[in-house]
Formats: structure tokens, C-alpha cells, sequence
């Protein structure tokens, strides 16, 4: 590649402007080179930057109180958790079990981000209930309606390994790292041995073109990978994902990366090193 | 920020006051549409309320953040509604909006005298570009539109295009490296523009 070619490469790359084979090949270059990587981020900078030379407009006055009105109908998460904070000093409780308390308010959030992806969830559910209703009720074909059923068994099935890993004191949680393609997307994983499953929880990722998923890589000891979900966000950018294990090993990293409707992996966006010490996790 | 982490509806209503001007124009810019970037615009900010923990300051200015998630938010928006076409783009291109009245030239005091000083070298680099080199980077900038894309719209040959993108780039990298921070040599006269994260 000419230092030009890598030039393009990495400028092309940071304005979202390659096809998916140069993506690829600019995603692959930034994640092996510290130079490239560091090219990349100026571009990435600079490129930001040109959203500020659009003439500037005002949006009609009306819009600033809609959304102030907005806003006061949904508390802040922040807020809702310095309400709870003011009845420590006054109860007086120990450290440690602020501690304990800590865990639980935060346990309490992370199900309280779930609760719109199982709102979504369930309607899918109830959803698909009508139809297979309407199947019966038409008697029309059999496989259509086993598939459907399948299909909702699985719903069923990943939404209560979501809610058994959120509510298991011991489950440890990895932070996943976001990457230059990750726009400020975050999120973490969560495994519980008591239930040998991992749950997959993002949030503010990327929205992606129709028909595109985002992909979830396992990568254990071996360095061997495999494909653990695909999965889409609700309109915020969040997920909750169950991963579904294979054999006993478990995975020692992991990548969630966008995928193209014709299932050709993109940059990685999240991802994240499991350690098995428990120690470290939580 | 701090302040909007801690649920303060002044910050948001200042957060708003400051910037909604540069998310709106850049919703605009995407969506030529005035209700559709003033949805836009609606979703940034509550979403800036809901969760301000998602801009990381270590990660960024928050400006640059703030762009990157109206332009990307504006764009999904662009594709759901299917409104993206070769002609439309070519012509909107052309012939900036009409509908919403612009107060850019003395810009907004709100701003900031260095965001507005940053406004200005911004668009003095992109105006001082070759037209073809501008006009490709607008295409994939405010379009969204791939380097093939670009190409079957205006007409010019791919390795046309990547060349106009590279040169254009580098042009601007170069115009504007003392308002970049990973550009900036270390201890160079201007400091580093942190301030921009915006705290009101």
C-alpha cells in the first residue's frame, strides 16, 4: 500500500465514506498499527470538526420549551439515584452496607435500562401470539406455525436467562471498551455461573443501515472465534443480548462488531477482555 | 455536563441555549427538512438528559461528540426515510436551504467566542478548498454517501473521488491543526481547547 493508498484509507474511513471491503481493510490497519490508528483518530477529529461549518439556523422557539417539557417528564437516572442517596445520612447506615446498597441500586438501573428492550421484547412476544393464534385459527400451514412457536420459545427462553443473570448477586460484570467506531457506545458483560449464561448489555450504539445487525465474536483460550448473537437496538442504541455457550470453555474476549445485510463484518465497535477471576470482574 | 449528571433541568435548558443552533443547522444540513432536523434536534437533547454519562470527556471535546451524534442520528433518520436520492442530494447540494432563515454571519453570542472563532476558521478552510474537494467531502459528510456513491452521483471516476477526499482532507488537517488536539505539537501557544465540554 503507498503511503498515499493509506492516506485515502484512513481519511475515507474516519468520514464513514468506504465501502465494506475498505472498511475492513482501514478497521484491520487501525487495529494492528499504533501510527495508522493514531492517523486515524486525527481524521476522525477532523471530520467531526465539519459539522461546524453549516450555516448556522435556529429552530423555531416553540421546540426549546417541548423539549424542557420533555425532559421534566423523564427524571434524569441520576436524579432518581440522589433521591435514594439522601436517606443514607439520615438512616445512618454502615459503609458496608452502603456498599451492599450501592450493588443493589445499581442492579436495580441496569434492569430499569432492560425494561424498555423486555417492553419491546414482549409486544414481539404478544405479537407473535396473535399470529400464531391467527394460524390456528386459519388452519393454515403447520410449518409456519412450529416455526413461529419456535420462535417464541426462544424469546421466552433468552428473556428469562436476561433476568436470571441481572438478578444473580454473584454474576460478574466485564465493562466492555468502546473503539473509534463506537461513537460513544458502552456496555458490559455479564456472566453468572449459576446459571452458565452471559448476558450482553449496550448501550448508545451506532444506528446502523436497514438490514445491517451487530454481531457478537467469542474468542476462547484457543484464539478460536464464534459468531455468539446477532442482534439489533432499540431507537436509543441499547440491547440486551443472551449469549448462548458452547462446550465448556469459556470465552476469554469479546467483539461486537456491525455486520452488513449481507453479513460481512464491519469495524468492531465494543469489546472486551473476560477474565475468569472473579475478583477482577466484578 | 456534571451538572446535567446530577438531574439540574438549568443545564439541559443551557446545554440547549448554547447549542441547539449547531445541532439543529447540522440536522438541517443532513435532513433539508425543517421539522424532521427539529425532531432531531428534540432526540439529542433529551438524550443528552437521559444518559449524559455516554460522552466521555477523556474520549473527546464534547462538542465533537455532540456533533458526531447529531450527524449520525440525523443520517439514520435520512436512510429510515428512504429520502436519500442521487438527484435530491446533487440539488440540495447546490442550493443551500432556503426555508430557515440563517443569522449565521454575525453568528451566536451563546456560542462562545472560541467555539465561534472555531466556527469561523472551519468554514474559511472548506470555502478555500477546490470546489470538487468540498463538494465530495459535503457528499460524505452531510450525505452519508459511500466514496462509489459519491462517484455515481457526480459522475467521476472512484479513483477520482478518493483522490478529491484525500487531498481534501489532508488540506483541511493541515489549515486547522491548531484547533485539533491530535494535531497539536505538546506545549504549543494555543492550550488545549477543553473547554468545549461544555459545563454551564
Amino acid at each position: 500500500m503507498t503511503p498515499e493508498e493509506r492516506e485515502a484509507l484512513l481519511a475515507g474511513f474516519a468520514l464513514g465514506t468506504l465501502s465494506d471491503p475498505d472498511a475492513r481493510d482501514a478497521e484491520r490497519l487501525v487495529r494492528m498499527d499504533e501510527t495508522a490508528a493514531r492517523e486515524f483518530q486525527a481524521y476522525r477529529e477532523l471530520a467531526d470538526m465539519i459539522a461546524l461549518s453549516v450555516p448556522l439556523r435556529h429552530a423555531e422557539p416553540g421546540l426549546r420549551e417541548r423539549v424542557i417539557q420533555a425532559a421534566r417528564r423523564q427524571p434524569s437516572p441520576w436524579r432518581q439515584g440522589r433521591h435514594w442517596r439522601r436517606y443514607l445520612p439520615a438512616a445512618g447506615i454502615a459503609a458496608a452496607l452502603a456498599v451492599v446498597s450501592f450493588w443493589a441500586v445499581s442492579l436495580q438501573a441496569t434492569i430499569g435500562d432492560l425494561r424498555q428492550e423486555q417492553a419491546a421484547l414482549a409486544a414481539v412476544v404478544e405479537a407473535d401470539a396473535k399470529r400464531l393464534e391467527a394460524l390456528d385459527q386459519a388452519s393454515v400451514n403447520a410449518q409456519q406455525a412450529a416455526s413461529l412457536g419456535i420462535r417464541l420459545e426462544t424469546l421466552v427462553k433468552d428473556q428469562q436467562v436476561i433476568l436470571a443473570v441481572q438478578s444473580d448477586p454473584d454474576a460478574r460484570r466485564t465493562k466492555l471498551e468502546g473503539t473509534s467506531a463506537s461513537h460513544g457506545a458502552h456496555g458490559s458483560y455479564l456472566w453468572s455461573d449459576a446459571n452458565s449464561a452471559g448476558v450482553l448489555l449496550v448501550y448508545d450504539l451506532p444506528p446502523l443501515p436497514l438490514g445491517a445487525t451487530y454481531k457478537v465474536w467469542l474468542e476462547d483460550a484457543g484464539s478460536r472465534q464464534t459468531v455468539a448473537s446477532t442482534f439489533t437496538t432499540d431507537a436509543r442504541g441499547d440491547a440486551a443480548v443472551a449469549l448462548a455457550m458452547e462446550g465448556d470453555e469459556q470465552p476469554v474476549r469479546l467483539y461486537v462488531v456491525a455486520s452488513n445485510s449481507g453479513g460481512t463484518d464491519g469495524p468492531v465497535v465494543l469489546q472486551g477482555t473476560l477474565s475468569r477471576d472473579p475478583s477482577v470482574l466484578r | 455536563m456534571e451538572a446535567l449528571g446530577r438531574g439540574d433541568i438549568q443545564s439541559l435548558e443551557s446545554l440547549y441555549d448554547r447549542y441547539s443552533a449547531l445541532v439543529f443547522s447540522v440536522s438541517l444540513r443532513v435532513l433539508h427538512d425543517a421539522h424532521l432536523a427539529e425532531d432531531v434536534t428534540q432526540e439529542v437533547f433529551l438524550r443528552l438528559w437521559r444518559q449524559p454519562a455516554s460522552f466521555d470527556p477523556d474520549r473527546g471535546r464534547f462538542i465533537s461528540w455532540l456533533m458526531s451524534v447529531t450527524r449520525n442520528r440525523a443520517l439514520d433518520e435520512l436512510r429510515r426515510l428512504s429520502r436519500r436520492s442521487r438527484s435530491e442530494d446533487v440539488e440540495s447540494d447546490d442550493h443551500p436551504i432556503a426555508a430557515v432563515p440563517s443569522s449565521d454571519r454575525l453568528d451566536d453570542p451563546v456560542l462562545g467566542a472560541e467555539l465561534a472563532e472555531q466556527r469561523e476558521a472551519v468554514r474559511a478552510a472548506m470555502t478555500r478548498l477546490p470546489p470538487e474537494q468540498r463538494r465530495a467531502i459535503e457528499l460524505a459528510y452531510f450525505s452519508g454517501l459511500t466514496q462509489v456513491e459519491i462517484a455515481d452521483v457526480t459522475g467521476d471516476p472512484l479513483g477520482t473521488v478518493k483522490t478529491r477526499i484525500r487531498l481534501g482532507m489532508r488540506k483541511l488537517r493541515e489549515t486547522l491543526a491548531e484547533f485539533m488536539d491530535s494535531d497539536r505539537p505538546p506545549n504549543a501557544g494555543r492550550p488545549a481547547k477543553r473547554e468545549d465540554h461544555g459545563a454551564p
